[in-house]
């Protein structure tokens, strides 16, 4: 048996003698047994947050995968269509009230206006059922189903104060009419008095209800956008803290492995502990499982700054055309019976579309603009009526609203090609070895005991 | 302590669920509803005292204005309008015109200054902001006169210069029906109900001064335009729209769901002077002028001239029965005397007439 060294520390009679110094542990915790069970107990609770660790950094470093980010991509495409379509709508509808309710073209305003409304619904429907499982974006969509439900029954109201001849359909939903029809004692001939002063209150509706797009839909269209958003970029921020726990607690374990054996080592002059010994060989490969299991985290990092980038010059994109798909509603509004004309104009060029009135932006005639919104107030007999036929879609200035709205949705197109392929480049989140490392941990818990109660044993 | 087998039952069923992944229902909160821009509740606030109002201006001249003939070739009168009068300016889509009583009076002013060639041709409108909103583009020169119903008051009459009178009128309140009768009969039953009228309108001014009998006040509620407050009556976020009767005949035209109330204020509110009905419901005094800017005399006395040329008093006759049909303005026949709907009589001068001389005026 090898001599035992015991230290004046262990002695019970000596302890008495010596005062105790302060910041020191008290004497009988300073006894050999008592340290070593103090090493163990700090050796299984590294131990455990090693585990704890290794379990828990499987979902993160899953999550920072291709499949996350797909999940994210594809829900963000969702909420710029949901965001386009209502774009979209808000154009038909102020369209819808720029001529007398009478007429083919009246008509055919009215079912372009139908579909829009249609085409959004479906688009919300279609988003909501690919989101039973997921509580906060069901909310968000429910939201904006609501909202526009009341933006609908504010169109309605208009189309109905206006007094207009049948109710819109959506060219493939004819059963479900985007308004009911109107009243029979609601319907006024274009030259009935009453059509003029109605067609006022009609245009103070389109005005409200444009006004609620923008302040209300829209605004939550974004929402729903940047909610899709936050998650990728929440998958990267929330996967940083667990890569670096799972790197460093286990090399934390390892290192007050190496110190506790070393400490045993001197402290009862032993060879190396057998128990110890086999627990760090567990701990490296502990080390090794997580390391495998992050193995994607630089060239993921990496490529999810590329992806981040792409979305945020989608997102400016979609905020460019929705713009313009505003702008042109502002236009209607302000040619259309607005009592504001003045302010849908001054919204028109807060947006940007036209940074300089005079001057020509890609394929959007600015300066032909200009005359429009004097059209109502020209002098000139047949001003409003040939504003009218330019702002419309076949009209030189509704084609070059159709011209730059192509142009904006390429731009869209582009950045979301761009997000594609920055997805593509993602490497696929590795097996996962959390669990697998948390089993060796025990074995490594159960080294640490087997190894410190023999030494405590033998101090018995 | 004994657990009840109720309580054990639901402690059960609650950790079924939560084993079962069960999360709560959604909890959706409601769709705001939709509202006019702007569209705000104010403060209640000033005295109970009237308005001072203006009913005389420059006297008449016939000399045309030099400013506006010395236009060149583009000569043309620049009138700023509210197109939400279906009454006095509307903007009418299907003959893509503006319509309305001012309008036709502002026909009668063009055929003045241009008797060769349509009137109408000689008229550009811009659409401006209601009441003394509009005063702003007038002193920058963007347009020439406003012919929206604006009240002239002695507090306006310190910025712009007011033609003659050429309607009366008074503020009433707009209700909406209800089995065929108002839902409130009368200002006096609108004490803490919500009354909206147009930012920087005098009605506005009045119903925020406004006092029942009983000593309730109003809860006035502004919004951009007037026609907002139409929808939100019609949306049922006010209950009353309050502004010149002029005005809200042509809202009750546009929306058959309401009417005037039908009850007088209590006496010692109620303004009826200019009014021809027996069942007068004015609680203001409200002259109607066109405005101009303070150093635009030479505008102000023609348009005066034009206003008391028997044409013009035909003309006003025949836009009358057209839009203010049924409208209790008083004039006074100037043959018999005898009260009738006509353009009225210039009446007396107020104590801040007539305007500081252009030397003094604020140049626009």
């Amino acid at each position: 048996m090898a001599k035992e060294t015991v230290r004046a520390s262990d002695a019970p009679a000596q302890l008495g003698a010596r005062p105790v110094r302060r910041g020191r542990l008290p004497d009988p915790l300073r006894s050999t047994p008592a340290l070593i069970v103090l090493h163990g107990v700090v050796l299984i609770l590294t131990l455990l947050v090693t585990a704890v660790v290794a379990v828990r950094s499987a979902g993160p470093a899953g999550n920072l995968g291709e499949r996350a980010a797909g999940v994210a991509v594809t829900t963000s495409s969702t909420a710029s269509e949901i965001y386009q379509g209502l774009a979209d709508a808000d154009v038909a509808a102020s369209a819808v009230f720029l001529l007398p309710p009478v007429g083919d073209q009246h008509e055919k305003l009215r079912t372009d206006y139908g579909t829009a409304v249609h085409t959004v619904e479906r688009q919300l429907t279609d988003a909501m059922g690919g989101a039973v499982n997921d509580p906060d974006r069901l909310n968000r969509l429910a939201a904006i189903g609501s909202r526009l439900t009341v933006y609908r029954g504010v169109v309605c109201t208009a189309l109905a104060t206006a007094g207009g001849d049948a109710a819109p359909t959506g060219t493939d939903s004819a059963a479900s009419p985007a308004c009911p029809a109107a009243p029979p004692e609601n319907i006024v001939a274009a030259d009935d008095p009453r059509s003029a002063a109605r067609a006022v209150l009609a245009s103070a509706y389109a005005r409200e209800a444009s006004h609620y797009m923008s302040t209300e839909l829209l605004t939550e269209a974004q929402r729903l956008w940047d909610d899709d958003t936050r998650r990728l970029l929440h998958a990267r921020a929330d996967a940083r803290p667990w890569m670096a726990a799972s790197m460093l607690v286990p090399l934390a374990l390892l290192s007050a492995l190496v110190a506790t054996q070393l400490w045993l080592r001197r402290r009862t002059r032993r060879r190396l502990n057998v128990g110890l010994l086999l627990a760090s060989g567990a701990t490296v490969a502990v080390l090794a499982m997580l390391v495998a299991s992050w193995w994607h985290w630089p060239a993921a990092d990496d490529q999810f700054g590329d992806l981040e980038t792409a979305i945020a010059a989608q997102n400016t994109s979609q905020q460019h055309l929705g713009d313009l798909l505003a702008g042109r509603a502002d236009l209607y509004l302000a040619l259309g019976a607005s009592v504001d004309p003045a302010a849908h104009q001054a919204d028109f060029y807060a947006r940007g579309i036209c940074p300089d009135p005079q001057v020509l932006t890609s394929s959007l005639d600015c300066p032909a603009i200009i005359e429009v919104w004097t059209a109502r107030q020209s002098k000139s007999q047949d001003a409003f009526s040939s504003a009218i036929r330019t702002v419309l879609r076949g009209g030189s200035i509704g084609q070059s609203f159709e011209e730059e709205k192509t142009v904006r949705k390429a731009a869209l197109n582009a950045d979301g090609v761009r997000a594609d392929e920055a997805l593509a480049q993602l490497p696929a989140a590795p097996r996962q070895l959390g669990g697998a490392a948390a089993w060796v941990t025990l074995l490594a818990g159960a080294g640490v005991v087997a190894g410190l109660r023999q030494r405590y044993l033998e101090y018995q | 302590m004994a657990i009840s087998s109720t309580a054990r039952a639901l402690l059960a069923s609650v950790l079924l669920a939560t084993l079962a992944g069960c999360t709560p229902p959604m909890a959706t909160t409601p769709a705001p509803p939709a509202r006019p821009p702007g569209a705000q509740t104010v403060t209640p606030s000033g005295e109970a005292t009237s308005i001072c109002p203006v009913r005389r201006s420059l006297p008449p001249s016939a000399n045309p204005p030099g400013r506006i003939l010395a236009r060149g070739d583009k000569q043309k009168l620049i009138a700023g309008v509210d197109p939400s009068d279906a009454t006095m300016s509307h903007w009418n889509s299907a003959t893509q015109k503006f319509e309305g009583f001012n309008i036709d009076l502002l026909v009668e002013v063009a055929r003045a200054l241009w008797p060769e060639g349509n009137p109408r041709d000689r008229i550009e409108f811009r659409v401006v902001p209601p009441g003394q909103g509009s005063f702003e583009m007038l002193n920058r020169g963007e347009i020439d006169l406003i012919a929206t119903s604006l009240t002239a008051s002695c507090e306006r009459a310190k910025e712009v210069l007011f033609s003659n009178d050429y309607l009366d009128s008074g503020q009433t309140v707009l209700v909406r029906k209800r089995d065929g009768g108002p839902e409130f009969a009368g200002v006096e039953q609108l004490g803490g109900k919500r009354v909206c009228a147009a930012n920087n309108t005098t009605s506005l001014a009045a119903i925020r001064r406004y006092q029942t009998a009983g000593g309730q006040r109003l809860v006035p509620v502004a919004t951009e335009h007037s026609i907002d407050c139409l929808v939100m009556l019609r949306q049922g976020q006010v209950d009353g729209v309050s502004t010149d009767e002029n005005i809200l005949h042509g809202f009750a035209q546009m929306a058959p769901d309401t009417m005037l109330v039908t009850e007088p204020p209590r006496p010692d509110r109620q303004f009826c002077t200019y009014n021809l009905s027996d069942d007068c419901r004015w609680f203001t005094d409200e002259p109607h002028a066109f405005a101009f800017r303070l150093n635009d005399r030479e505008v102000a006395a023609f348009v005066n001239h034009v206003l008391a040329l028997p044409s013009t008093r035909q003309a006003w006759l025949t836009a009358h029965a057209r839009w203010l049909a049924g409208h209790p303005d008083a004039g006074r026949d100037p043959d018999t005397g005898a009260r009738t709907p006509m353009i009225p009589s210039p009446g007396e001068p107020v104590t801040s007439w007539p305007p500081p001389h252009p030397s003094a005026a604020p140049t626009g």
